[in-house]
């Protein structure tokens, strides 16, 4: 059963992963970049990291997608996807990706032979939780003074001039 | 002890707290009744004030709160006061010139208040973990607060600020993760009982302490701030003098009283006298007043470097010379600001003829001028008198003699701007700027009579200083 929803999840990752990079509208890309995050998500869900799964949801598929998208919407120069030109380029890319396969590849034989705890429910979100609104109780709320002060610097920075 | 805990906690806390309650009424409320718009500034005011007068002496406990996070003490309670005091100037010279577009007036003063309370925190902080989320709530504020005119000057300022502090912090976050993964705790005290020399907790520390030595703007981690300092609205040009200078040295301080020796010593030695060297050399030729003041604030955190080898008393030396030189920078840039034409701030060539003009005005600008180059009476010359006089006792006379020797360099810029003011004939008589409302001429005839007096009658602050340092 577990065997089963790994692969399906990773399955669809990798899926979804490779028509993200075939896919030349940069929209439509994000969404299946947010596709192949969901199904990491739920990858770690059926690895039953739980944590790690909300974390892979609120951290990647919700604030760094919002980026995506943000930073998509006002760089009107990003839609236009241009086939580099220059073959020194299209070399250099492939020999980055074939250096990460090889480097892929290695990792996979070494996590093979190793061998390690695979109970990750202990890990957790209870322990984090204690430690976020116990100990670390007063960083966690002066964080907030931190997010909300670079809002209001951000907004204030950006926002449109009223004319007066 | 005989008193309640939890009821001076409250009352100690009462402070941030309020000013993070008038912060937000600041931002908000005016959003909602339209007779409070433009009333931001003296709501701000009055609600530091309020904090000011409700702020009670400590009893001489040091009290750890927050699991830690937070350590009350007469220690910082002085250090709240004066960023609290820092906070009441800073906005009295913003109502007597705004800095902010109108429509930003809430978000000014709310970003204000929102760094001293970083600030603060920063000061009390018992480990380095709050430390650095202190920092940040000091910083993030700034680099707006920098930029807030949106003018080419003030973004360029705003960029360069936030850049190298983006920097900064990168670096402080990344020694504290390999402290982390070293130490079971990063609060002080017990860094200070598990500290063995080891190689990378030496990286770790000394990229904790390049961190905030950008805020310090210690040399050679300086580049910032003589362009945000003359970008920046004055106003705010001067509480970065004053307040963000004194949040990083207390930090460093910290830092540096882990070590009893060893390189991290070493590293502090040539960081001071490099800072000393440099930032009085390069402040030769400057024309702007703005970039004067600002190398003048490099060059004076090298000297509050000096007390720092001095011990104990090279403590209490720092807590006098915080607000001696506080009170001179803001008064210096006060200057400054009723001065200006435009935001670059006056040249020093623009203060030809100001003995004439305004002599009251020459005055108090020859008196900060005084105080910052360390000539008696001036408060400036005991704050310069007993940061050095600590660390000869303590054995770092050749540090000494450099610093000393690279102040007597700055009286001949210090002394320059006073040459202009009384000898100099104005190019373009009758061009003056209008006459400043009176708020910032008061500030600015406030601090020189600080400046004075805490030079005359040093005593009482040093008293409060002595007496502070020892929570240390």
């Amino acid at each position: 059963m577990i065997a089963a929803a790994v692969y399906f999840f990773g399955g669809l990752a990798a899926l979804a992963t490779l028509l993200m990079i075939f896919q030349r509208d940069p929209v439509k890309a994000a969404m299946l970049m947010l596709a192949a995050l969901l199904s990491t998500a739920g990858l770690y869900l059926a690895l039953s990291a739980q944590l790690l799964a909300a974390l892979q949801v609120i951290l990647y598929a919700g604030a760094i997608m919002t980026l995506f998208i943000v930073a998509l919407t006002v760089m009107p120069q990003a839609w236009r996807d241009h086939q580099p030109k220059n073959v020194f380029t299209r070399v250099l890319g492939l020999a980055a990706a074939a250096v990460l396969l090889t480097e892929l590849v290695k990792v996979s034989a070494v996590l093979k032979t190793a061998v390690r705890n695979v109970d990750f429910s202990e890990s957790g979100v209870l322990g984090l939780a204690r430690e976020l609104f116990g100990r670390f109780a007063f960083q966690f709320e002066l964080l907030s003074l931190v997010i909300l002060a670079s809002i209001v610097a951000a907004v204030t920075l950006a926002a449109k001039r009223r004319e007066a | 002890m005989n008193f309640d805990p939890v009821s001076y906690a409250a009352s100690a806390l009462a402070g941030p707290l309020l000013l993070t309650l008038a912060a937000f009424g600041v931002l908000l409320l005016p959003l909602f009744f339209k007779a409070l718009r433009g009333t931001q500034g003296l709501v701000s005011l009055g609600a530091v004030l309020v904090t000011l007068v409700f702020f009670r002496a400590a009893p001489p406990a040091q009290l750890a709160f927050f699991s830690g996070a937070l350590n009350l003490s007469p220690l910082s309670a002085y250090l709240w006061a004066f960023a609290m005091g820092v906070l009441a100037l800073f906005i009295a010279l913003s109502l007597a010139r705004p800095a902010a577009p109108a429509e930003h007036e809430g978000e000014y003063y709310f970003l204000a208040f929102m760094a001293t309370i970083g600030l603060m925190v920063m000061m009390a902080a018992g480990d380095l973990f709050t430390a650095f989320i202190a920092l940040e709530l000091l910083s993030l504020p700034l680099y707006a607060l920098a930029g807030i005119r949106r003018s080419k000057p003030g973004l360029e300022a705003a960029y360069k600020y936030f850049m190298l502090g983006a920097f900064g912090s990168g670096m402080t976050v990344m020694g504290i993760a390999v402290l982390n993964a070293l130490y079971p705790s990063l609060d002080f005290v017990s860094l200070k009982a598990a500290l063995p020399a080891q190689p990378l907790a030496l990286a770790g520390f000394l990229l904790v302490i390049s961190g905030f030595a950008f805020k310090t703007a210690l040399v050679p981690f300086h580049m910032w701030v003589p362009d945000a300092y003359e970008g920046a609205p004055t106003q705010v040009s001067a509480f970065m003098g004053a307040a963000v200078k004194a949040g990083g040295v207390v930090l460093l301080w910290r830092l540096f009283s882990l070590f009893d020796g060893g390189p991290v010593r070493e590293i502090f030695w040539w960081l001071t006298v490099i800072t000393a060297v440099f930032a009085n050399l390069a402040a030769l030729a400057q024309n702007g007043l703005k970039r004067l003041l600002a190398y003048s604030s490099i060059a004076h955190a090298g000297y509050i470097a000096v007390a720092f080898f001095g011990g104990t008393r090279g403590w209490e030396a720092v807590l006098y010379y915080l607000p001696v030189y506080a009170m001179a920078t803001i008064g210096a840039f006060g200057v400054a600001l009723i001065l200006e034409r435009d935001e670059k701030g006056p040249k020093i060539d623009d203060l030809a003829g100001l003995g004439k003009a305004r002599p009251w005005l020459a005055a108090a600008m020859a008196a900060f001028m005084f105080s910052l180059a360390g000539v008696p009476p001036l408060a400036g010359f005991f704050a310069k008198f007993y940061a050095f006089a600590g660390a000869v006792a303590a054995g770092y006379t050749s540090l000494v003699v450099i610093a000393v020797l690279m102040s007597a360099v700055s009286i001949y810029y210090y002394l320059r701007v006073t040459v202009v003011m009384y000898m100099k004939v104005p190019a373009n008589d009758g061009d003056r700027p209008a006459e400043a409302p009176g708020l910032a001429e008061a500030v600015v005839f406030l601090m020189a009579a600080g400046v004075l007096l805490a030079g005359l009658f040093s005593r009482p602050l040093l008293a409060l200083a002595a007496e502070a340092s020892r929570w240390f």
